[in-house]
This record gives structure tokens, sequence and C-alpha cells, in this order.
């Protein structure tokens, strides 16, 4: 069976760090908390913010800071970056490998990757 | 034995049991077949053994479609035809190229790929190929390492490199030593001359530049003049039926088709983590034959997204490829002391993806270091069947008062939408080996991204299809034995009788089916 994107990023982020020290899911962490968590994925804001605004000229349904993040990370855990940015390098590559891709200025991306570059642009809106 | 037609006498005629119009991959193909054989061949030449411009000029044309090489260009009327200035590119068709596709009109063949087994084996040698196999593990021990396609949307593949043969120097001496092959230079034809119900050809008329008039009779007759000239010759032939001699259904011409190749199709970054892209971007001596290897769409991915047949190669890129708005050299240094190589959103997005999927340390940055990392992807593919896309007769004349022939070469609709397509699915690939980020058309800007003629593409001097293969006459102007419908004696050889193309070069496919028809030939001489 196919995982999906949060199917992986909980299997891979979650599992046995959730349930040894069961935290606040980042769906429910305050925005800042957010900026925080893509800042320590995405070191380049001037980047995050432009890769974002193509997307959300592309995707505009995902104009919503709320829904990003519930699709982002519903259920993860934001004590283990470490964990988090591999789940994310794998959510990226099953995006590929499933087909979420969205063309940007004629580069494909995943839509994973896309949608953390949006949600730095709602963020700062 | 070669013979000048220019040193016989004015009307004088030739008698042979097979002449065959054309020395070029299908012609001297065919008559080597038939040397030892103990029938009388005339292989009728245009030219010579070195290009003369009057002789080329007869080739000049009207380009009425698509962009095109002028027809003087794109072909070459001399002993040896247009493998005096091949590539040696080489590759059998595809199983599914010869199939029924139901999403492409008009597609294939009156037989498959296993029946083409056999001539393609000894095609191999007439081309100087390797072992005539194809398969990525017999040739991939010799090679650098391609990636792990696991995906099943692409395989590796390999085309082989043909020396190249110039089939006019290879084979000229055996040629001249065959007693029973006779080799008329500067014999044009110009008319296939037929009894009043056309039903078999009774003659090739055919003339020198200095006005001299010949008469080639034979049992069989084979066109082996290539695709356009094919084409011409029988629409030209019109003085028994008007509309051109087996043009009973308004076919000849029609189909007719190129391979387009695009060489900036796109662009892709690579992290530096991965050790070797050799196998895409570089030609390999592999025992001795030279190899290159490719990405091909499967099976699968051909039939779900409803696409003709493609291929893709990686290309270093040159720093004009990266540099979008670099219009001077001046602007080129300026953009490297910036570490600026790609336009600003590319810049962008490797920023993003590095840190996102492990493309650290993006070659970007070191592009004029000698790890350059950036890549174009060039594409080609075959173009459906198209019956307007066409071969015809313009009003403009040549020497001998035929008419030349102009090409109206189309494009489908979905040419461009194919080609983000496919270079979609390679990035898709590149994304799921988390080793690269590809975009397609580098060269569209926000200003010009609906406005398509700027992606430059060419074609490749492949022309097909314009007697194409078909076992109904409304369907096709040759049948499976690529004898003209309706005639008994007249036959086509070369690409002009591909009914779909595939995307390999078309060189061994003519050479596999001129052997193919010498076998066919044979018996038929044998039972007459």
């Amino acid at each position: 069976m196919e995982l999906d994107r949060r199917d992986l990023l909980m299997a891979l982020a979650g599992g046995t760090l959730f349930a040894a020290t069961p935290l606040a899911p980042l769906s429910a962490a305050p925005r800042r908390d957010w900026a925080i968590v893509l800042s320590d994925l995405l070191p380049s804001n001037e980047s995050a913010r432009a890769v974002g605004r193509a997307y959300l000229d592309t995707e505009p349904a995902d104009f919503d800071p709320q829904r990003l993040v519930e699709d982002l990370f519903e259920g993860q855990d934001r004590a283990e970056m470490q964990r988090l940015r591999g789940a994310v390098a794998s959510a990226v590559r099953a995006d590929f490998e499933a087909g979420r891709t969205v063309s940007l200025h004629g580069w494909f991306l995943s839509r994973t990757e896309s949608q953390l570059c949006a949600m730095v642009t709602l963020l700062e809106a | 034995m070669y013979v000048d037609a220019r040193s016989l006498s004015d009307g004088e005629r030739l008698e042979a049991d097979l002449c065959i119009v054309g020395a070029g991959a299908a012609g001297i193909t065919l008559a080597r077949e038939f040397i030892g054989s103990g029938l009388r061949v005339c292989l009728m030449e245009s030219g010579t053994f070195e290009m003369e411009d009057e002789v080329q000029a007869l080739c000049q044309g009207a380009v009425l479609g698509a962009e095109f090489f002028p027809l003087d260009q794109c072909r070459l009327r001399f002993f040896g035809g247009s493998t005096n200035h091949w590539t040696g590119f080489c590759r059998t068709l595809e199983p599914l190229d010869f199939a029924e596709r139901p999403y492409i009109p008009h597609s294939g063949w009156p037989f498959g790929a296993e029946h083409m087994r056999p001539f393609y084996e000894r095609a191999h040698k007439v081309c100087e190929l390797g072992p005539p196999t194809y398969a990525v593990e017999d040739w991939v021990d010799g090679m650098p390492a391609p990636f792990a396609l696991e995906s099943g949307r692409l395989n590796n593949a390999i085309y082989q490199y043909s020396p190249p043969t110039r089939f006019g120097q290879a084979y000229r001496d055996e040629l001249e030593k065959a007693a029973n092959v006779t080799v008329l230079l500067h014999a044009n034809a110009v008319n296939i001359e037929t009894p009043a119900e056309p039903d078999r050809v009774t003659g090739i008329a055919a003339a020198t530049l200095e006005g001299k008039r010949l008469r080639i009779v034979a049992r069989d007759y084979v066109l082996a003049t290539g695709g356009i000239e094919n084409a011409r010759i029988l629409l030209n032939a019109n003085r028994v039926q008007a509309a051109g001699l087996g043009n009973a259904h308004g076919l000849v011409g029609r189909y007719f088709g190129d391979h387009p190749i695009v060489w900036r199709s796109g662009l892709a970054v690579f992290g530096e983590g991965y050790p070797n892209l050799e196998y895409y971007c570089r030609d390999t001596r592999v025992r001795g034959h030279l190899v290159r290897g490719v990405f091909l769409p499967t099976e699968e991915t051909l039939n779900r997204e409803c696409m003709p047949n493609w291929a893709m190669t990686l290309m270093e890129a040159r720093l004009t490829d990266a540099s979008e708005g670099a219009r001077s050299l001046k602007t080129l240094v300026a953009q490297a002391e910036a570490g600026e190589l790609l336009d600003g959103f590319g810049t962008h997005v490797l920023n993003i993806v590095r840190d996102l999927d492990q493309l650290a340390e993006s070659a970007w940055h070191r592009a004029f270091d000698t790890q350059i990392r950036i890549y174009t992807t060039r594409y080609w593919c075959e173009t459906p069947p198209d019956p307007e896309s066409r071969v015809l007769l313009v009003e403009e004349q040549d020497r001998f008062g035929l008419r030349r022939a102009g090409v109206d070469w189309r494009l489908p609709g979905d040419f461009y939408a194919n080609i983000v397509k496919s270079n979609r699915i390679l990035a898709e690939e590149f994304g799921r080996l988390g080793i690269a980020r590809l975009q397609v058309f580098p060269d569209r800007t926000p200003e010009n991204k609906d406005d398509w003629p700027h992606i430059q593409f060419e074609s490749s001097y492949h022309h097909m299809g314009t007697t194409r293969m078909h076992a109904d006459p409304r369907r096709g102007v040759v049948d499976a034995d690529a004898r003209v419908h309706g005639i008994s004696n007249l036959h086509v050889a070369g690409s002009s009788v591909f009914p779909t193309y595939g995307h390999a070069n078309p060189t061994l496919t003519i050479t596999a089916l001129a052997i193919r028809l010498a076998d066919h030939l044979k018996t038929k001489q044998r039972d007459l």
C-alpha cells in the first residue's frame, strides 16, 4: 500500500518519539511556534517567500495557514526537529513518487516543499 | 560495375531483373543482397561519388509548414545518399512502435518487433554495429552506472553508434566487383512508365543533366530515393493517372513525419552527492562499440499518459544555458562573480530544496569549478501519423521539368504539452531519488510563457511515412511486402514506408527493411 504524505510524516516523525513523550501537536501551536519550525526547516526566508508566493498564485485554495499547518504537521511534535526534517525529506520524495508536484515558473516541486514555503509567506502576511 | 550514364548513347535501353532507383542506405543494401544471386541488378544513382552542386540542386524545394531545414540541405544526392552525413545513432524500434495504439490514430505496422528481429540482426552487420541487443544489462558493465530507476515510469536504455558507416564508401569496392550489379551513375529517374491500366511498371525513363535519355527495363522495380523523393517521383509519374502513380486514394506524400529534437527542453540541477552522470551525457566505448545512455518512458507510462514515444538524455549545460539573462560575456562574468547562474527564481528554488531534499551544496554555487552540475535535457520524439502533414508538389520545376517537392510538416497540437509532461516525469524521478530539481523550458519567462515559437526545435533529417505501409490500400500506399498497392512489380524501400515512427533514428530500420525486401524479391523472382 502506498503511504501518502501525511502517513509518512506520521510514521517517520511520530512513531517512537510520540509514544514516549506526548507533547502538544504542532497544529495546535501558536503562529510564532510555526515560524520557529519553519525557520529551522527553511533557512532562507527570502527564497521561501518567493517560492511560496508563486505556489499561492498557482494554488489559491491553500491561502490559509491553518489549513497548511494541518495538512503538513497534523499530529507532529515540534520537539524533534531533526526527525521532522527527515520526515519532510521523505515526504518530499513520496510526493514525487506519487506525482504530487506543482510547476512554479517551470520548476517541478513537491507539494510539501511548496506548501512549506507558502506558510512562510502567509505567516508574514 | 560502375557505368556513367553520360557515357552511354542517347536513347539507350538497359535491361535487368531488378532496377533500384536510388543508392542510399536502402538501395545499396538491396543491391548488396543480390550480389552473387545470378540476377541482374541495375542500381540507379543521380550523382556520383562526391557531392556535385548541380545534382544536389535537384533536391531544392519549398518549406510550407513547421520550421524545417531547406530541402537541399537535409538530404544528400550522391552515392551513399544521406548516410554521407548521418551521425550513426542507432536503435531498433520498440515493440510498442509496431503496435496499433488506440490513442494514436493511424498507428501500427502490419507486423511486429519479433518479425523484424532477424532482419535487424543482419542490418547490424551492415551498419557495423555491436551485438544486436539494446538491453541495458548487456552493456552496463562497461558503462558509468545509470540511476536506479525503480518507479516503473522510466527505463534506462542505450543507443548504439555506427562508426558511422558511409554506405557509399564502405561498399563501393564490393559493388564494383559484383558481376551481376551495374551501378548507373548520373542517371536521374524522370518517369515511371506503365500501361494505360497501370497495374505494372514497364520501364524507368532516366535522363542525365546533359540531356541524354535512357530507359531501364526490368522485371521488378524499387524506389529507394528517400522519404521526400519517393513521394515526389510517384506524384510526378502522372501521365497515366493525374493524381500520380499508386495514389488512387490520395495517400502518396501524406503522413509525413520527422523527429523533432529540442536541445534545451529542460534544465536540471543536481546535488553533488550523485557521483556520476556520464551514463546520460557521454558516449562510452563498451567492448569496442560506442554507446550512449538515454532515458526512455516505459510502455506503461506511454499507455497511461497516451503519449507518442520519446527519449531524453542529458547534456552538460553551457554557461549560456544556465544564464537566461546573459547576453554578453560581461554579463556572464558579472553573474559568475555574484554566484548567479540561474535566474532569480531558480536560485530561490535551490536555496530551499538543498536543505529540504539533501541537495546540499547545490552546484550553482560552484558552476565555474570543474564539477559543473547543471544539465539540459535533450528531448526527441515521434510525431503521430497525420494525413495533413505531407509532401506535395509545388509549381516550380527542376531541370527535367518535374515539379519540385514542398514539405508541409505539421506538429501535433499537444507537442509542447507532451514535452512538459515528459520533463515532469523525469523531474519526478529525480525528485523521488532526491538528486535533482528540473525546470521545463528554461527559456520561458512570464513575458513569453504563452508564446511557444521561441522554443527552439529542429527536424532530424528523418523523412518518414509518405508511402506508408498498410495491408488496406485505403490506408497505405504499399502493402506489407512494400509493394505499391495495385502495381505488381513496383516496391518502395526506405523510411517512407514507416506507418509509425518511434523515437529511434531510422537508418537501422531502413536497412533491416531493405534486407527483408531483398528476401521477398528473391523469392518472387525465383517463382516467376
